[in-house]
């Protein structure tokens, strides 16, 4: 059955019309409301005073915001560039290298941190540096965050690796290429579009982090989340609005750009 | 490997040689292999050796051992016991990348993000070669398989031929002492694939490197090859040159799975002074050289080309046509000799001579050298 009539299918059982619009609009109108209420003129969340877009200056120009949304970025970009190392370093040795005991139990450890729920994973880390004696601050949230997104960049990059023909590994291996040879020069550029992809992802999901980074952050590295928690708190403002639009676009952004570059997965070779 | 690399620069064409007189290039003995967890050897007691500059086939149906033998030699398998000795050397303790050999394979396993230059250019690199030497031989390369305008291509943009002489010209860029070919030929059309058949032997000679080429096709093998090894379930059954291969199989399996046969049962009759007779059919009597028994049941192979059809009367024994099928440069006569059925090729070459149709009597003559004793049989 192909995908077109399994849809058409689908479009014909009743009520599948009006159950679709409440899903979206519950999804969605939130989302909505938030991005509209930021370009409002007017101080109120809730009622219209025209177009603006004074609040997206206020925000850029508060320095709590400001300093949260360097320190997310800082923390992201560090933790996917080391959880994309990692989930490649991980990939090829147990798709690519020798048979391991236990191999299957290696793959399920690396997702784990899908399934832990992410209080529990927030609480087991902040008791984890405590007992070490790491102070709360950038390396106890980047390393936090390596290991909570290893398995984001895990799955694209993984999926990639196993397109990729093992007979190019020893048609390599055949002209004289020792095996890091073989992983610089044929592997690691074949599997780029997956890195970006697993990229992609592992960013995304430390900058949206809220739980982990609300534990194990310190006084001087509150990122972008948390600092939105603490403003709401005392209250709402657009300004709110204003910065939960921006993440949303950086969102849709990566999420974006790593669908499309997870797709070409199935188009090489 | 440093040898290798400070010989490429060698063009000298060697004399083709004679594989008695030469010097050894690739000796296997006793090679036995069993996957984990196999019942049967997928390698069982293989023995063979490659004369230098030597077009040696592997030839065998589907599952007899031919890669795995070729992937042993490779290196990319261990063999569970046996010896594989390169120039005199053992090369099992080497790994693939440490070996002088390299290997054409079936799907070409050209690398993708490479240009066809880049990817004939990959063995030098890794060999650190400087870069006009790669230049000059990637060149030179891509010359002898005549895809020198293709240099800046992706592989992905060139059709199933093409890519196969950009997967030749990466595995000889390096000038290996034995390169390896998996049936290479597999995945062209038939066109094609005669018309590469003819190229390889020519870059064989040219090259004047060792080829082990593996193929499961009999025409293939008899047409390039100057030694044939026959191979069945993980043995050797027969090596031989084409024609001795052809002409005078070892036994049963050789005789049916390279061109066509009539295996037929024959009686021993008369022996003595060293030849005996045996004959087939109720009637034909058939030259053999081997010492049988009078009385002796045993297998015996006509090439279908040998046998021949003459007017009733004429011949040893009488038939009736049952059918022909026709094949363009030739017709396949389908017999009936008594009990036994019989087929024949017959050339479209004598005009004069009209090809029999079905229900037509006509009687045969097989010269009495034309057939191989290949079994015998106790019953
Ligand atoms: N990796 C493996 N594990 C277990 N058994 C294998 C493996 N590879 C091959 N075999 C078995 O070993 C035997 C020989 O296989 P091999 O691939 O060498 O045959 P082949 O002559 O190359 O056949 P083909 O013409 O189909 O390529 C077969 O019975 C096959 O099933
Ligand atoms: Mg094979």
């Amino acid at each position: 059955m192909s995908h077109a009539t399994r849809i058409d299918r689908l479009r014909s059982y009743p009520g599948f019309g009006p159950l679709t619009i409440i899903c979206l609009t519950f999804l969605y109108a939130p989302l909505l409301v938030v991005s509209v209420y930021s370009f409002n003129a007017t101080r109120s969340i809730t009622e219209w005073g025209g177009f603006s877009f004074d609040w997206y200056v206020r925000a850029f120009n508060n320095p709590t915001i400001r300093d949260a949304a360097g320190n997310s970025l800082f923390v992201a970009v560090c933790a996917a560039t080391l959880a994309t190392t990692l989930a490649t370093m991980a990939a090829i040795s147990l798709l690519r290298g020798p048979p391991l005991k236990g191999q299957t139990g290696a793959v399920s450890l690396v997702s784990l941190p899908l399934m832990v729920p992410e209080i529990i994973t927030a609480i087991a880390s902040l008791i984890f540096f405590v007992t070490i004696g790491v102070p709360l601050g950038f390396v106890s949230l980047i390393a936090a965050h390596t290991v909570f997104c290893i398995p984001f960049a895990y799955l694209p990059i993984s999926a990639r690796l196993s397109g990729i023909e093992a007979t190019l590994d020893e048609a390599a291996g055949d002209l004289y290429a020792s095996r890091a040879d073989v992983i610089r020069t044929i592997l690691i550029p074949l599997m780029m579009p997956g890195i970006a992809s697993g990229f992609c992802l592992a960013f995304i999901v430390s900058l949206d982090d809220f739980i982990i980074a609300n534990f194990v952050s310190g006084p001087g590295s509150t990122t972008l989340p948390v600092a939105i928690y603490g403003l709401a708190r005392i209250g709402f403002t657009p300004e709110i609005n204003a910065v939960a639009t921006l993440m949303l676009a950086v969102s849709i952004l990566f999420v974006g750009l790593s669908w499309f570059l997870g797709r070409k997965t199935t188009q090489i070779n | 490997m440093k040898d290798m690399a400070t010989s490429l620069d060698e063009t000298q064409v060697p004399p083709a040689t004679d594989p008695l007189v030469a010097k050894t290039a690739l000796t296997v003995s006793g090679a036995v292999k069993y996957y984990p967890n196999a019942p049967m050897p997928a390698l069982n007691d293989v023995s063979f050796s490659i004369a230098e500059n030597e077009f040696f086939t592997l030839l065998g149906p589907s599952g007899c051992g031919k890669t795995t033998l070729l992937r042993s030699i490779a290196g990319f398998e261990d063999l569970t016991s046996g010896s594989i000795r390169l120039d005199g050397d053992s090369i099992e303790s080497l790994a693939p990348n440490q070996r002088p050999i390299n290997t054409v394979f079936q799907h070409y396993a050209l690398f993708p993000h490479m240009t066809v230059a880049e990817n004939v250019a990959y063995p030098l690199r890794r060999l650190r070669l400087d870069a006009r030497a790669i230049e000059r031989r990637v060149a030179e390369m891509l010359a002898l398989v005549k895809l020198a305008e293709m240099a800046d291509r992706k592989p992905a943009k060139l059709s199933g031929g093409q890519q196969q002489r950009i997967a030749l010209a990466r595995a000889l860029a390096p000038n290996p002492r034995l390169l390896l070919l998996d049936e290479p030929l597999s995945a062209l059309d038939l066109k094609l694939r005669r018309e590469m058949r003819t190229e390889l032997k020519q870059i064989q000679i040219k090259t004047g490197i060792t080829f082990l080429f593996v193929t499961h096709d009999q025409e293939e093998a008899l047409a390039m090859s100057d030694r044939v090894a026959v191979m069945n379930n993980g043995q050797v059954e027969q090596i031989g040159r084409p024609e001795a291969i052809y002409n005078a199989p070892a036994n049963e399996f050789v005789a049916t799975f390279i061109g066509e046969t009539n295996a037929l049962s024959g009686l021993v009759e008369k022996t003595g002074s060293g030849a005996a007779q045996v004959i087939v059919l109720g009637g034909i009597a058939l030259a053999a050289d081997a010492d049988l028994a009078v009385g002796e049941r045993v297998g015996v192979s006509v090439r279908l080309e040998k046998v021949d059809l003459r007017p009733p009367g004429e011949g040893a024994v009488d038939a009736i046509v049952e059918q022909t099928v026709f094949l363009g440069t030739d017709t396949v006569v389908h017999l009936k000799v008594g009990k036994e059925t019989l087929q024949a090729r017959l050339q479209h070459t004598d005009r004069a001579r009209p090809v029999p149709a079905p229900g037509d009597h006509c009687s045969v003559h097989i010269d009495p050298g034309a057939a191989t004793v290949v079994a015998r049989s106790n019953r």
